[in-house]
């Protein structure tokens, strides 16, 4: 019964995505290219390298299921990251890990309760906190990187669970439970609903500014927990950790499909969007690309994977 | 003659759209053009007026054979299309809209002269359409109905001489359409041809000299509307008989308790309201737009809370403080702006249907999807949705079931009340009559239900007791055969009052 609804979004996937077609072709050019490319070793290192973009990118996705953008999250990754990295000795891994999350869910929160309860647009919001965030981290470290971090928390972002490397594995679960959670419980159909339709969703009884809320506030805790997964493979928190991050995702979010104006699209298109990101950026470096260089292609290659969903869309109307 | 579609067809993937139609349009005659929803009327006014091309066929205007590849060219031909939902700017003023990509003939020395467009505008609206509206008035100020006529003033800018209205009097009152029909009967004796597009088939004998209907992508039928009757013409449309649409059912049940009293209430316009919902009747709210009688469904949805006075429901005072807290009372809301209000289109018929009573099918958080799936068929198969699957998107479906989906919402509840609003606007003559018959239903449930409506048709056939507002009041309460056409129109004037 549930794994038939996924599997009419993944046929669907098939047939309409551009951003597959590119994926595919990218791992078949590859393939021939390079002969390291094809390895066990080299797609878990592709899978590993993915997996802090694809936490940050399902936060993204369900806050833009809603309709709404976060632009913040890469300067809550940083402060998060830089605050449990520089307590970890004091207060023990644990304690100071957690304590990152909750200081990504409170920002978050704050996010969405501007968001959500005022009104506020969300765009001009999120980019405030991430101004003023990003900000805080520079003031918390004075600019300084966090490398004082015991050796042990370096599991978390570089250990193995058997052959499988701990972020994926951690991902991928985060991956499953936000299928499971939009697709099977009343705060994910709200979710989507609020994104269709916002007065059709409060005439429907739901609370469109709570769903709105925790929608920020789950991504500001994904994005600390995804920062938490950076410092530990860095073995140091920089306060300018993920300068990118929100736009990585985002991109990952479009490509894979999912409406910027919400309420369509799912979470397996920006599976193949966030893989399709990763594979770029492997290849570009088995080619030995410069990686000045490397930024560019990966905007033309984005812009290249829309413009063929947007051709293959408008020719079936 | 002046304009002339020969043997156009026009084929979507899985169905014919059109059919080889034909179609001859007269200068000075108003043409009306009838069929079901996805009978292929729209298809065929996007055809002539460039929204897209057809397979086959070909159009003639004025004897000599013509392309219509785009909107600018169907304009620029004299075929000018008033749609449905109207694209005005509501931001820019009537003038502006009026000649919105024209600026050019008015340039002075570089400049746009908007004195002269201004007069110009004043001169179109006044003199070809005879109403007079204050063209430096931004749109936004404006009723429906007026925008309407700036949206007609806009396609005669262009000197059309083809007038297409697409449903114009869907969102108007009586007397706003007898202002648009005066203005129609001036502009076809400027010798304009109009093609009128409408659900209602008393406009149609009102207004057009011609019909035709389409169903299925087939021309059915046409002639001259003189020969024909208003049973024949529904029977060409739906192509079966339907049951006779005006049940009355005017049965008297004043020893019933009130399920929902209103003592007093007002807010914002509207004034010291008192009424009671007696227990499984069908109550009719009637007025014009502005009236407050849609006020009246947010007060009682939870949408707006009453300055002053008491809502009580089964004797109780409440306090309707949200839609969530409405429905938990046992109210259900089917909102008239069911693209705006009430539809997720791009999700599937079930999700529709089962979005405000997800928490039934909860266990241990998770939704269990057999159950809804279960339920969203027994309730769409008891409204008999016309769907492909469960899972088809509701943006696929005509509007008559959408609307059944914006009602299968509600009823899957299980609640006491129903408040309708505009319950068939918009909808199919065989879709309006199995709205009327599933209202009917309801109170056989012994659901009581509030329709709120401006068809006055509608109310006579299926309400039991009318309440009519004008300007905020409550002008009368009808009740039984004193529910006449004629009583429910002059007292939604306000020239009755007291009536019971």
């Amino acid at each position: 019964m549930w794994y038939k609804f996924d599997l009419k979004d993944i046929a669907n996937l098939v047939r309409k995505s551009g951003v597959l077609l590119a994926l595919i072709a990218l791992v078949v050019f590859l393939s021939i290219t390079s002969n390291v490319f094809f390895t066990t070793h080299n797609i878990l290192n592709i899978l590993r390298q993915v997996s802090v973009n694809l936490i940050l990118s399902i936060g993204t996705a369900i806050v833009i299921l809603t309709g709404g953008i976060d632009v913040s999250i890469g300067a809550i990754m940083a402060f998060s990251a830089v605050v449990a990295a520089s307590l970890m000795n004091s207060l023990g891994i644990l304690t100071a890990s957690i304590l990152g999350i909750f200081i990504g869910l409170g920002i978050g929160t704050m996010n969405g309760l501007a968001v959500g309860v005022l009104g506020l647009e969300p765009f001009v919001v999120t980019l405030s906190t991430m101004l003023s965030i990003r900000g805080l981290a520079y003031v918390y470290t004075k600019g300084y990187p966090v490398s004082d971090i015991p050796g042990n928390y370096a599991f978390l972002g570089s250990g193995y669970v058997g052959f499988m490397p701990l972020p994926i594995l951690l991902s991928i679960s985060i991956f499953i439970l936000a299928l499971i959670i939009l697709k099977y419980t009343p705060f994910g159909r709200h979710i989507y609903a609020i994104g269709d339709n916002e007065t059709a969703a409060r005439l429907s009884g739901i609370n469109v500014k709570m769903t709105k809320t925790l929608v920020y506030t789950i991504n500001g805790g994904l994005a600390a927990f995804a920062g938490l997964i950076l410092v530990s493979r860095l073995i140091s928190a920089v306060p300018t950790v993920g300068m990118n991050a929100p736009f990585d995702a985002i991109a990952a979010v479009v490509m894979g499909g999912i409406s910027l104006s919400g309420g369509k699209g799912s979470l397996w298109g920006m599976l193949i969007g966030v893989l399709l990101l990763g594979t770029i950026s492997n290849g570009l470096n088995l080619l030995r690309i410069q990686s000045f260089w490397q930024e560019v292609v990966r905007g033309i290659v984005i812009f290249i994977a829309i413009l063929i969903d947007r051709l293959r869309v408008s020719k079936r109307l | 003659m002046i304009f002339e579609v020969r043997n156009v067809s026009k084929r979507f993937p899985g169905v014919q759209a059109l059919d080889s139609v034909n179609f001859v349009l007269k200068k000075g005659t108003i043409h009306a053009l009838v069929g079901e929803n996805g009978a292929g009327k729209t298809t065929f006014v996007n055809i002539i007026s460039g929204i897209i091309r057809p397979d086959k066929g070909d159009i003639y205007l004025k004897g000599k054979k013509v392309r219509v590849n785009t909107p600018a060219q169907a304009r620029m031909l004299g075929i000018s299309l008033v749609p449905q939902i109207l694209n005005l700017c509501q931001d820019m003023t009537v003038a502006e809209n009026i000649y919105m990509g024209q600026e050019q003939k008015f340039m002075h020395k570089g400049l746009i002269d908007w004195k002269s467009i201004n007069i110009s505008a004043n001169r179109l609206l006044k003199d070809e359409l005879g109403v007079d509206i204050d063209v430096t008035k931004k749109v936004m100020g404006l009723t429906v109905a007026e925008q309407q006529f700036v949206e007609i003033a806009k396609a005669l800018s262009f000197e059309s001489s083809v007038l297409i209205l697409d449903e114009p009097t869907a969102t108007l009152t009586e007397p706003e359409k007898e202002r648009l029909f005066k203005v129609l009967r001036k502009l076809v004796d400027k010798e304009k041809a109009i093609i009128y597009i409408s659900h209602r088939l008393d406009e149609v004998f009102e207004i057009a000299d011609i019909y035709m209907v389409l169903r299925n992508g087939r021309v059915v039928g046409t002639g001259s509307v003189s020969d024909i009757t208003k049973e024949k013409l529904v029977t060409m449309i739906v192509g079966e008989t339907v049951k006779t649409l005006s049940r009355k059912s005017l049965v008297q049940k004043p020893n019933k308790k009130c399920v929902l009293e209103m003592r007093n209430v007002s807010f914002d316009g509207v004034r010291d309201l008192s009424f009671c919902l007696r227990e499984g009747e069908i109550l009719g709210i009637a007025g014009l737009i502005g009236s407050g009688k849609s006020v009246v469904a947010h007060l009682l949805f939870g949408i707006n809370t009453p300055d002053t006075g008491q809502i009580k429901i089964m004797g109780e005072p409440v306090v309707l403080s949200s839609p969530n807290n409405a429905m938990r009372l046992g109210i259900g809301f089917v909102p008239a702006d069911r693209l705006h209000q009430a539809m997720f289109l791009h999700r599937s018929v079930l999700e529709n249907i089962t979005i405000a009573n997800l928490k039934r099918f909860k266990r241990f958080g998770l939704i269990k999807v057999g159950k809804e799936k279960e339920k969203a068929h027994e309730v769409s198969q008891r409204l008999e949705i016309k769907m492909s699957s469960i899972r088809e998107d509701v943006m696929y479906l005509s509007g008559g079931n959408q609307q059944k989906v914006s009602i299968a919402r509600w009823i899957s509840r299980t609640p006491r009340i129903i408040i309708l609003e505009e319950p068939t606007q918009g909808i199919d003559v065989k879709a309006k009559a199995q709205v009327r018959e599933i209202m009917l239903s309801l109170q056989e449930q012994g659901i009581s239900v509030i329709a709120i409506s401006s068809d006055v048709d509608e109310i006579i056939s299926v309400c039991d007791r009318v309440i009519v507002m004008f300007d905020g009041r409550i002008t009368s309460i009808l009740e039984g055969g004193e529910v006449i056409k004629d009583l429910v129109s002059r007292a939604e004037l306000g020239r009755y009052k007291n009536v019971v």
